[in-house]
């Protein structure tokens, strides 16, 4: 892919795990590799990749976060769900 | 999201498996250049069958590592390469292999253009049939060059790793001076993409 896509986070938005990409489980939290962009994204605690894993059960990436999420960390998670929907490893519905 | 220290102590544990794997497919080729790392020529006897090599995959899949880098030996040479091919890819195993290009003709090169997760490397070892068929012999730059016709033609999508990878190619005029050459001046060679590897000085054992 030679364009690059400038993706906004809409947290109220339905939000899914990218079919192209293969997540691996490790000790610190998984691996994430898109096969698309040959990018590998380092997801750095388990309660993240749950979210990952999770966010398409969802109707929107607020109700995953306030689902599995303690409230006073909200802004982190958001903060780093913005991160994987612009390396594309989480893509909208 | 713990502290940085304590990722560090995980990080220490290592991973679950590799990221990616390195295969030497066959050391079957019909070339005989003078740097291969492998002496490669003959079938191995041992090699391994198409079923095996499947249930090779299979594991390689099991395990989630994330791609295989497949080189020989020119794989393209055995005759089960696009079933195995198709085999990882099928499974979300990515395919990055190197070939000397001899057997992407036409055909050849729709069909690897048609197959998602795949990188191919073409060998060559200068821009032109006089440097590189004295290390590839007699004709290979011919067939390189050939191969990436048959690949652009069928429309290979162009890394988004290009344009950084001849930057990385024009930093090294003095080594290169051809690339440079040929790089600054436009896409000369016209190659789907285009990697610089490291020179090595070697020779056949």
């Amino acid at each position: 892919m030679t364009t690059s896509i400038s993706v906004t986070f809409d947290a109220t938005a339905p939000w899914h795990l990218n079919e192209q990409v293969s997540l691996r489980d490790e000790s610190f939290g998984a691996l994430a590799y898109h096969h698309g962009t040959r990018r590998l994204v380092f997801l750095k605690s388990r309660e993240l990749v749950d979210v990952v894993r999770r966010v398409g059960e969802f109707e929107s990436a607020d109700a995953a976060i306030d689902a599995l999420v303690p409230s006073d960390q909200r802004a982190r998670y958001v903060a780093a769900l913005t991160s994987l929907v612009r390396s594309e490893i989480l893509c909208g519905r | 999201m713990g502290a940085e220290s304590s990722l560090r102590d995980r990080f220490e544990r290592g991973l679950a498996a590799p990221i990616c794997l390195t295969w030497e497919l066959t050391y079957a080729c019909n070339l005989a250049c003078t740097h291969c790392l492998s002496s490669s020529g003959r079938r191995d006897p041992n090699e391994l069958s198409t079923a095996e090599a499947k249930a090779l995959i299979d594991e390689i899949a099991a395990m989630q590592i994330f791609y295989i880098n497949i080189g020989g030996g020119e794989p393209m040479i055995r005759r089960d390469f696009f079933e195995l091919i198709h085999h990882a890819v099928d499974r979300h195993v990515g395919v990055k292999f190197s070939t000397n290009g001899t057997r992407i003709d036409e055909a050849a090169a729709r069909r690897l253009a048609s197959i998602d997760y795949l990188d191919i490397q073409i060998s060559i070892d200068g821009v032109d049939a006089v440097t590189s068929d004295r290390i590839r012999g007699a004709g290979s730059y011919d067939s390189a060059r050939r191969a990436m016709d048959n690949l652009k033609a069928a429309d290979l999508t162009l890394s988004a790793d290009e344009r950084r990878r001849l930057d990385d190619v024009s930093a090294m005029p003095l080594l290169y001076p051809h690339w440079h050459q040929a790089n600054t001046s436009g896409d000369r060679l016209g190659a789907p993409e285009l990697t610089l590897l490291e020179p090595h000085l070697g020779k056949r054992s």
